[in-house]
């Protein structure tokens, strides 16, 4: 499709892997996380490793190869921060409604 | 020097003496080793860099040696240390981090404050020098210095600032041309408002009232013990704590959850707060070790018979130059500035932004265009940054230090090293991206407070029955009194910076010999006027949380913290400029959100508040958590 800019395209898609790859890592972190028993641990760290590894590929193209790293390790700390207080928000608004 | 049984308050000022050695004495060694000779200004703040980096590491170590290798005997020796280095910076630390999120919009905010310009002039009819009858009307022979703001590829806006404008003072008046064609043009008169100015000075002192020169040291200080506490944090975490890292009780106890919350933010953003942190002490510390003092300036410029080369062609030549550089304004400066000194931006806290050697000769002692811009792909020394000066009648490259695709190594990695404080790289995601971290870093202290506080109500309850003791009591009102003072009041600021914003036609300004000077000292009276309610705001704030009840005092705070920002997100609006360019769309933006995030949060108190008076026993009265 010739009318999406190719670097919008390259950006979302590097956003896109880059918060499931933030998602699966605090998937395997310890504490309250979502329990997910279909999702073999092995399986979701090398999913982890090769959505990291394509959405700093395609961010290099952007913002290169140093500030794609540096962009990645962003928006990994920033979600990591949000997710778990997202996570407890929710935990609790279903806890309240199910007493 | 220290053994197992050393005291800890020994140690802290045997590491504070060792620090002050290592960091005092690197610039003394870096000129030793010959080093400003090499590699200049840059190889001196990297040298010092390193020095922070190990002065920081070294007092870390030297508070846990001697305890043998049980993990839980050296988290015990941190733990007090951690709790009071918390307690003691937590709230400027937090100040600090509100107002940095606010300076990530320093320039937008500038361009969203100013009622609507007139329109752009195409580029090609941005003749330079400007016609005699232009120069006549504005009472000026020859002008110092040319402005070609680009507002897209093919227009600008053409103007002559009435002052020098060096990197973190105050913005400069100017005057705008607009010209319809080559020949005919109107004048308007532009007063930038100092507000995004106040916001980054309050940034720098982490809201201290005091001069720059005297805070920094202190900020220096500060940085380093925050250092040391967020490291001190990792190894109270190590024992087990790092079994529950992604877990947030939000019920149940406040002491865990305040923990919870304290231990998630501070692990998930270790390294962005530790590149804070020494960043900051290099920023703080440059100006004390490197002292330069004035000479007479001699002005060696010559005027200069060729005509100046045109912005298409300087474009034309820069693309082809550095491809991924984008630039958004030409200054061509034709006489020397006199004030721009190494010494006038090591005042100012600046001194990176200067390409050249110690010298206290003027930066630049012929005339040259300076060309800013942007560039996503490399970092940029500073926030839109990325500079390069040119020849101003050939176009001939004069220098590139802070060109990110053309520098040298060590220059490469100094920029990287404050681009990493400064976001600026990765353009507008990554203003957004530090925008988070920085709330999420405001977050963080203000859960380091709280749990101080927790847990020292809790000791004093057991001991003698009592919910408060003074020290808590006060502390609680200071630590929330200021953080609440510090969001009304840049609220405040960001709702009186359009009105601090003048735009007006030259023909209603009839002194126009004195303007220069009438329109500095305006903007210094503009720049006193904003610190002055500023610090109101604060004072009015801290005053009103010792006296309301909290519940109150936290609805009247953010009401009138998001009326402020409503008032402004109105005016802004009906003027037209909240959507004038991309970065103003996101300061909008921005400020929507935190407008709506205000009266949703002061809604949420009230709702709450309405659903627990039923429930209020008399007997029962609440605590300072409830």
């Amino acid at each position: 499709m010739p009318f999406i800019d190719t670097t919008f395209s390259l950006f979302a898609g590097g956003l896109g892997l880059g918060s499931f790859s933030a998602i699966l890592l605090w998937l395997q972190l310890p504490g309250q996380t979502p329990q997910i028993s279909y999702l073999n641990p092995t399986l979701a760290k090398g999913l982890l490793g090769v959505t990291a590894l394509l959405a700093w590929s395609l961010w290099a193209y952007i913002f290169g190869p140093i500030g794609a790293f540096f962009c990645l390790g962003g928006l990994t700390m920033a979600l990591l921060c949000l997710l778990p207080i997202c996570w407890a928000i929710l935990d609790t608004y279903r806890s309240s409604l199910s007493s | 020097m220290t053994t197992p049984n050393t005291p800890l308050w020994r140690r802290i000022t045997i590491g504070i003496a060792c620090c002050t050695f290592i960091i005092g004495g690197s610039i003394p060694i870096a000129t030793w080793l010959n080093i400003p000779h090499h590699y200049d200004v840059t190889g001196s703040s990297l040298f010092l860099l390193s020095s922070c980096f190990i002065a920081l590491m070294g007092l870390t170590a030297l508070i846990g040696t001697g305890v043998g290798r049980n993990i839980h005997r050296i988290a015990r020796r941190y733990q007090t240390l951690h709790g009071w280095i918390g307690i003691t910076t937590g709230s400027l630390l937090a100040m600090g981090f509100l107002a940095g999120a606010l300076t990530l919009f320093a320039a937008p905010l500038q361009q969203w404050s100013i009622a609507r310009l007139p329109p752009p002039s195409p580029l090609e009819t941005s003749l330079l020098p400007l016609d005699k009858t232009t120069l006549d009307t504005l009472g000026v022979h020859t002008p110092l210095q040319y402005r070609i703001t680009l507002t897209s590829p093919t227009t600008a806006q053409l103007s002559l600032p009435l002052a020098p404008e060096l990197p973190l003072a105050l913005p400069a008046a100017q005057i705008l041309i607009h010209q319809t064609s080559p020949h005919t043009s109107s004048l308007y008169y532009l007063a930038p408002t100092p507000a995004p100015s106040f916001i980054g000075g309050l940034h720098r002192r982490m809201g201290l009232p005091l001069p720059e020169p005297w805070a920094m040291p202190i900020i220096g200080i500060i940085c380093l013990f925050y250092g040391l506490a967020l490291l001190s944090g990792v190894i109270l975490l190590l024992p087990g704590m790092w079994r529950n890292l992604m877990t947030v009780r939000l019920h149940g106890r406040a002491r865990r959850r305040w923990l919870d919350l304290h231990s998630l933010l501070g692990l998930c953003s270790m390294p962005f707060h530790l590149i804070i942190a020494l960043t900051t002490a290099l920023f703080a510390f440059f100006p004390l070790f490197c002292s330069i003092s004035d000479t007479h300036i001699v002005s060696e410029s010559k005027q200069n018979t060729h005509s100046l080369i045109s912005p298409e062609s300087v474009l034309t030549q820069l693309h082809t130059h550095a491809p991924h550089f984008q630039p958004y304004r030409l200054d061509y400066i034709l006489s020397p500035i006199t004030a721009d000194t190494l010494a006038a931006r090591v005042m100012l806290h600046a001194p990176l932004y200067s390409p050249n050697p110690l010298s206290s000769k003027p930066l630049q002692t012929y005339p040259f265009l300076f060309v800013q811009g942007i560039d996503t792909y490399n970092p940029m020394i500073g926030r839109d940054r990325a500079s390069i000066t040119l020849n101003p009648y050939t176009g001939s490259v004069l220098e590139e230090t802070n060109l990110s695709s053309h520098q040298s190594l060590a220059r490469r990695l100094l920029t990287w090293c404050l681009a990493l404080h400064f976001g600026s790289f990765g353009g507008e995601f990554v203003r957004w991206l530090y925008i988070i971290l920085a709330l999420c870093g405001v977050g963080f202290f203000h859960t380091a407070n709280q749990l101080w506080l927790n847990t020292h109500r809790k000791t004093i309850k057991k001991k003698s029955s009592r919910l408060e003791s003074s020290m808590t009591l006060w502390l609680d009102r200071i630590t929330e009194g200021s953080l609440m003072g510090c969001l009304l009041g840049l609220c405040g600021v960001i709702a009186l910076s359009p009105l601090t914003t003048h735009l007006i036609p030259l023909g209603n300004i009839t002194k126009m010999a004195s303007l220069p000077s009438i329109a500095q000292t305006s903007m210094m009276r503009l720049y006193q006027h904003i610190t002055l309610f500023y610090y109101t705001c604060f004072a009015l704030s801290i005053l009103s949380c010792a006296t309301f009840p909290r519940y109150i005092y936290r609805v009247l705070i953010l009401i009138l913290s998001a009326s402020f920002l409503t008032t402004a997100l109105t005016i802004v609006t009906l003027r037209h400029t909240a959507m004038q360019n991309t970065a103003t769309c996101s300061l909008t933006l921005a400020l929507a959100l935190a407008t709506i995030s205000l009266w949703a949060s002061a809604g949420f108190i009230l709702t709450k508040r309405m659903s627990f008076l039923p429930h209020l026993s008399v007997k029962d009265p609440p605590t300072p958590e409830a």
